[in-house]
């Protein structure tokens, strides 16, 4: 019997040694520390130091559960205790161990096969959210690599483009030298005028009871201001003085182009302009590219204008016809930007021009002779061009942002870049960047994922002309076709707000609002026709001492066809002579003919959304007819037509004959 | 003779299930009774039979439990579970086929003669 047999501990030893009572006694004076606990059942166990550090060590190293641990060490024990008991001497034993380090690595697999079902799938679930953030991990990485190494490839320099087509011009051709100049002078002119009637518009406004009428300088309703403003013969005054300026004008206005040279903003926060550069990617994105003549143009068609009214005032018929000549030449201009907003200004300026021509004829009748009437006629007939849209501005703003944003595979497709991204965010905060958005970490680490959710330059590029392409045929077609477009863009809008269709919203933003530019667009043709028809009329009265009883007198000797009423579609713009002159109107919203009722407003416009509605089928699509018109539900527009010309002699009787209207109306 | 690891992987599970399927066995007995009736052949130490024992234990082929024997010494019995004696029925069936199988290749004796290894 070996020295370690007679150290046994018997049955009863044992049973106390490791009974729950001295387990737990144990485990309070061992701090719970499990291996202080392993380490005791070894000590308790009388194995020779050497088999007892081996045990120790191996178990240590499992790295299992303390439970598990004890349940080894127990069993290791007990082995060894037996395997000391048949004989062996601890070094035998040691031997046949093997490396404590390869036994616990296998014990501590065995072992975790043995655990519950639920640490396994807490375990595998584990494994699988860590394999997942890997692979996320590396696909961010790979992702990032491919957004940080596109960059776009800007070809275009369409800015330069814009300011090159000046250089086919000499300077005395350009008008806007002299425009800016004179609009200098006014400003000048004005100074101490506009300084003291704003003071006063201020001090009275600041006075006024509840209910009493605010006031505003003169100088500020320019050409509106009615004849009894307090500031009225001041701001005659400063017109008459100016005279020799707005000869220039109108001398300008004549010049074959605007000729102004474009420039951007040097930077966000400097008002110094830069020329565009000959090197297209110097240059800020066209998009910032100012057009500061529009506001000049509006302010001196407003100022030739009011002088037309001093002058018809005056019955001075020259200086009439030398004002609304030289503004329908302005609104002639060339525009080499070609943007829907240059466009719509041009058409404004007509538009003023036209009420300018009404006005005269309305109050000063008798003015304008005949042979002015024809002139302007023929001026007025070469304004068609104006009302319309060459969209080439905006589809050079857009291209320009694409090529600023995406790479470029050179077969029309690329994908997003980090410089397109920073672009995004300027666009989105208009310019200010105000969220710091571009230079933000949030903007590094995100950058990638936009290559993931950003369409590709070639989805984006179709999306945007199909809209423009849409919209030039419905222009060219006629109002009641404008359901496609509005239908086009509630489906672009709709699909907007699914999860997929979201990354076009930011490129929905480049689409300017077309629906409401090509309505605009067929209310001005509509204004247009009719003030042709209203000179043709005028050289009618010259000739036969009165006005024709129906439109179709005019032709083809003074109009080369009647006028079309848009909101009747086939159907002629609507006239009606009076006692006291003649009225040309259109049906209006409703599509009623009302015999020239108006609505509430003379100058309210009437809606072609209302007049055309679009209707649906049951499915959602937009109903058409056989010929792909659009199918019109009820018109929904105000009752009363759209007067366009109401040209009687004497104010008193512009009323219209309501023993004409039906009672519905009156 | 010691046997390769692969070998011992295939054999060792099928020994231990079917010296458990007579009675049941603690460790150290399945050490002895193996090294005996093997003749040495399938000897193995602690760092092989119970990583094994723990494997066949969390496949559900045998079972483990705590007595204490005469002595007072306390040790963990394995026994076989309904589940271990279906897997020893077709582990002994495969092994008999893989012994026909040798046999008539000549690697087990009383195959094709002057074929044996």
């Amino acid at each position: 019997m070996s020295s370690h047999q007679s150290n046994r501990t018997n049955a009863w030893e044992w049973s106390l040694k490791h009974s729950p009572l001295m387990h737990s006694v144990r485990w309070i004076l061992n701090r719970g520390q499990p291996h202080l606990r392993t380490r005791e059942l070894l000590q308790d166990s009388d194995l020779p130091a050497e088999l007892a550090g081996l045990i120790d060590q191996t178990v240590r190293r499992t790295k299992l559960w303390r439970s598990e641990r004890i349940e080894i060490t127990h069993e290791l024990i007990a082995h060894t205790e037996d395997a000391l008991d048949s004989g062996r001497t601890p070094e035998q034993i040691v031997r046949s161990f093997g490396n404590p380090r390869k036994v616990a690595k296998l014990l501590r697999r065995a072992t975790k096969r043995k655990r519950p079902l639920y640490w396994r799938t807490l375990r595998n679930i584990r494994r699988g959210v860590a394999a997942m953030i890997l692979l996320i991990f590396i696909s961010y990485v790979g992702l990032a690599a491919r957004f940080y190494l596109g960059e776009p490839n800007i070809k275009e320099n369409y800015a330069y483009a814009i300011n090159a087509l000046n250089e086919q011009y000499d300077e005395d051709q350009k008008a806007w030298p002299i425009y800016e100049e004179v609009r200098a002078a006014w400003d000048l002119h004005i100074a101490d005028a506009q300084k003291r009637q704003s003071e006063y518009e201020r001090e009275y406004n600041s006075t006024i009871e509840n209910g009493d009428e605010a006031i505003s300088a003169g100088i500020q309703m320019i050409p509106n201001i009615p004849t009894d403003h307090h500031d009225y013969e001041e701001v005659v005054g400063l017109f008459r003085s100016f005279k020799p300026q707005l000869d220039r004008v109108r001398d300008a206005a004549h010049r074959p182009t605007v000729g102004i040279d474009l420039s951007f903003f040097a930077s966000d926060h400097d008002d110094e302009m830069i020329e565009p550069s000959a090197v297209a990617h110097e240059n800020p994105p066209l998009i910032n590219l100012l057009l500061p003549h529009l506001g000049t143009h509006r302010q001196l068609a407003n100022m030739l204008y009011f002088e037309t009214i001093l002058a018809a005032r005056d019955q001075n018929p020259a200086l009439v016809y030398e004002n609304l000549s030289a503004m329908l030449s302005m609104a002639r201009h060339e525009s080499h930007d070609g943007t829907i907003i240059t466009d719509l200004v041009e058409i404004a300026i007509l538009a003023s021009t036209m009420n300018a021509m009404e006005e005269v004829l309305n109050e000063y009748p008798g003015t304008l002779s005949r042979a002015y009437l024809v002139k302007l006629t023929h001026e007025l007939a070469l304004c068609e061009s104006v009302i319309d849209f060459s969209y080439q501005g905006e589809i050079m703003f857009f291209e320009d942002f694409l090529q600023r944003t995406y790479t470029d595979d050179g077969n029309g497709n690329g994908r997003m870049t980090p410089e397109g991204m920073d672009l995004l965010a300027e666009f989105v905060s208009f310019g200010d960047d105000e969220f710091g958005i571009s230079k933000s970490p949030v903007r590094y680490a995100t950058g990638p994922a936009s290559l993931a959710l950003a369409p590709d330059r070639r989805s984006v590029y179709t999306r945007y002309h199909s809209m423009m392409d849409l919209s030039k045929s419905v222009k060219d077609l006629g109002p009641e076709y404008l359901p496609l477009l509005e239908a086009k863009q509630t489906e672009l809008e709709r699909e907007s707000n699914t999860i997929p269709g979201m990354r076009y919203s930011l490129i929905d933003m480049l689409i300017p609002a077309l629906g409401a530019a090509t309505e605009r667009l067929f209310m001005s043709k509509m204004e247009y026709d009719a003030t042709l028809t209203m000179l043709a009329i005028e050289v009618y009265k010259s000739d036969h001492g009165q006005p024709p009883e129906s439109l179709s007198e005019l032709i083809p000797s003074y109009l080369p066809s009647e006028p079309m009423d848009l909101f009747d579609p086939g159907s002629s713009m609507k006239y009606k002579t009076l006692d006291t002159g003649y009225m040309l109107y259109s049906v209006g919203s409703d599509a009623d003919d009302d015999l020239g009722a108006p609505h509430e407003s003379r100058y309210g416009y009437p809606d072609f959304s209302k007049r055309f509605p679009p209707s649906y089928s049951e499915g959602g699509e937009l109903r058409l007819d056989d010929a792909g018109v659009p199918i019109p539900d009820e018109p929904r527009g105000r009752e009363g037509d759209w007067i366009l010309i109401d040209l009687q002699v004497d104010p008193k009787t512009k009323e219209p004959d309501r023993s004409l209207v039906p009672e519905s109306i009156n | 003779m010691k046997i390769e690891r692969e070998l011992m992987r295939g054999a060792g599970p099928t020994a231990v299930l079917k010296l458990l399927s007579t009675r049941t066995m603690y460790g150290y007995e399945l050490v002895e009774t193996l090294a005996k009736q093997a003749g040495g052949v399938l000897a193995m130490g602690q760092s092989t039979l119970y990583p094994m024992l723990y494997n066949l234990e969390s496949k559900g082929l045998i079972e483990a439990d705590w007595q204490q024997a005469p002595s007072g010494r306390k040790r963990k019995y394995y026994s076989l579970t309904s589940k271990g004696k279906k897997k020893l029925r077709a582990d002994i069936e495969a092994w008999t086929q893989l012994n026909s199988a040798m046999t008539a290749l000549g690697v087990l004796e009383g195959g094709p003669a002057g074929v044996s290894a």
